[in-house]
């Protein structure tokens, strides 16, 4: 048999203390975490300026700015919003969210007394009147240039029945 | 050296007239056709509210016929007096205006006087007798003119894009 070499000895010697001392420090974290102890600090942080100053130096600072452009630029981030988009719970969200906006706007009295406001405002009205106006300018133009050519051949075709030569529709003098 | 008179520009500048066109037959019968339209539609329904009180009135049958005799006088009258009416102050009817034309004085191109719009009405009739040949004139006259026209001594005119002038040589009444 033979016996293990003072340099082994010592290795293994190490690697116990190591194992050890990583156990009892994971058990002294779990024991404090789990004291109220630790739920006192937290508070006591939580509650102090620190995380205010923490947060405000984040945000102003190019920290944000840098990870954001970063995440932006990223082909995984994008790939993940794509995913993210297309899924049907994305559509589902948005239906109901677009029915439940109209539901709610239906039956809010403040809608219609909006479109009532809007409706009656001399704005609105004036633009509908000059809408109706100008359509029936137009069917009144389009009327008019029909019976100028209705004029003009029943006159050619009353000129050939008489046999008389074409007559002067425009004044003596005029040109 | 070129003299250059200094009103040249001006009287260079002043736009000409536009040329006087007459209105045919088919422009002038629609036109008619809605001043008619007009005179009917208002004639029928003061009729219908005058019979429907007189109805529950309830009068004798010698009443009916004077108002029935009088009903037609007013019709006529607001047939003659709409038509004269309109000729001589704008020289357009409603129905004129839609087709833009106007009836004016043959010579002086200014709406007809009211007794000249007045025998103009009448003279439709005149013209409407044999079988509308006063109203054919127009597709053979040179002036566009039917026999109401002659005898009235009125013309068509089209007023496509022109304004509407209104008689100026009216005089107002001088209240005593």
């Amino acid at each position: 048999m033979r016996l293990p070499s003072p340099a082994g000895l010592i290795g293994d010697l190490a690697g116990s203390v190591a194992r050890t001392a990583h156990d009892v420090t994971l058990g002294t974290i779990d024991v404090v975490l789990a004291s109220p102890f630790a739920a006192e600090v937290v508070d006591r942080v939580v509650a102090s300026p620190l995380v205010d100053r923490t947060a405000q130096r984040l945000l102003s600072g190019p920290e944000v700015e840098r990870l954001l452009d970063m995440a932006l630029r990223s082909e995984r981030v994008e790939q993940l919003l794509g995913e993210a988009l297309e899924s049907r719970l994305v559509d589902e969200t948005i239906t109901r969210l677009i029915e439940d906006t109209i539901t709610r706007l239906l039956a809010s009295e403040s809608l219609w007394v909006l479109v009532d406001e809007v409706a009656a405002s001399p704005a609105i009205t004036e633009a509908i009147t000059q809408h109706g106006v100008g359509f029936a300018d137009q069917v009144a133009d389009e009327v008019r240039e029909r019976s100028r050519h209705a004029d003009a051949w029943m006159e050619t075709l009353a000129r050939r029945l008489l046999r008389r030569r074409a007559a002067r529709m425009t004044a003596p003098g005029s040109p | 050296m070129t003299v250059v008179e200094p009103h040249a520009e001006v009287v260079a500048a002043a736009p000409a007239p536009p040329p006087l066109r007459y209105a045919g037959l088919a422009t002038r019968t629609l036109a008619f056709a809605v001043d008619v339209a007009i005179v009917n539609i208002v004639g029928w329904f003061v009729a219908l509210v005058v019979s429907l009180c007189v109805s529950f009135i309830g009068v004798p049958d010698e009443v009916a016929a004077v108002l029935v005799a009088l009903g037609s006088i007013v019709a006529l009258c607001w047939s003659v007096g709409y038509f004269a009416f309109f000729w001589s102050t704008t020289g357009q009817t409603p129905g004129n205006r839609l087709m833009a034309i106007r009836v004016v004085d043959a010579r002086t191109l200014a709406p007809p006087r009211p007794g000249r719009a007045v025998r103009r009405f009448f003279c439709l009739i005149i013209a409407a007798l044999p079988f509308c040949l006063g109203f054919l004139w127009v597709l053979v006259d040179n002036r566009r003119r039917g026999w109401h026209d002659k005898l009235a001594r009125t013309v068509v005119t089209d007023v496509t894009g022109e304004p509407t002038p209104i008689r100026s040589d009216v005089r107002p009444r001088r209240l005593r």
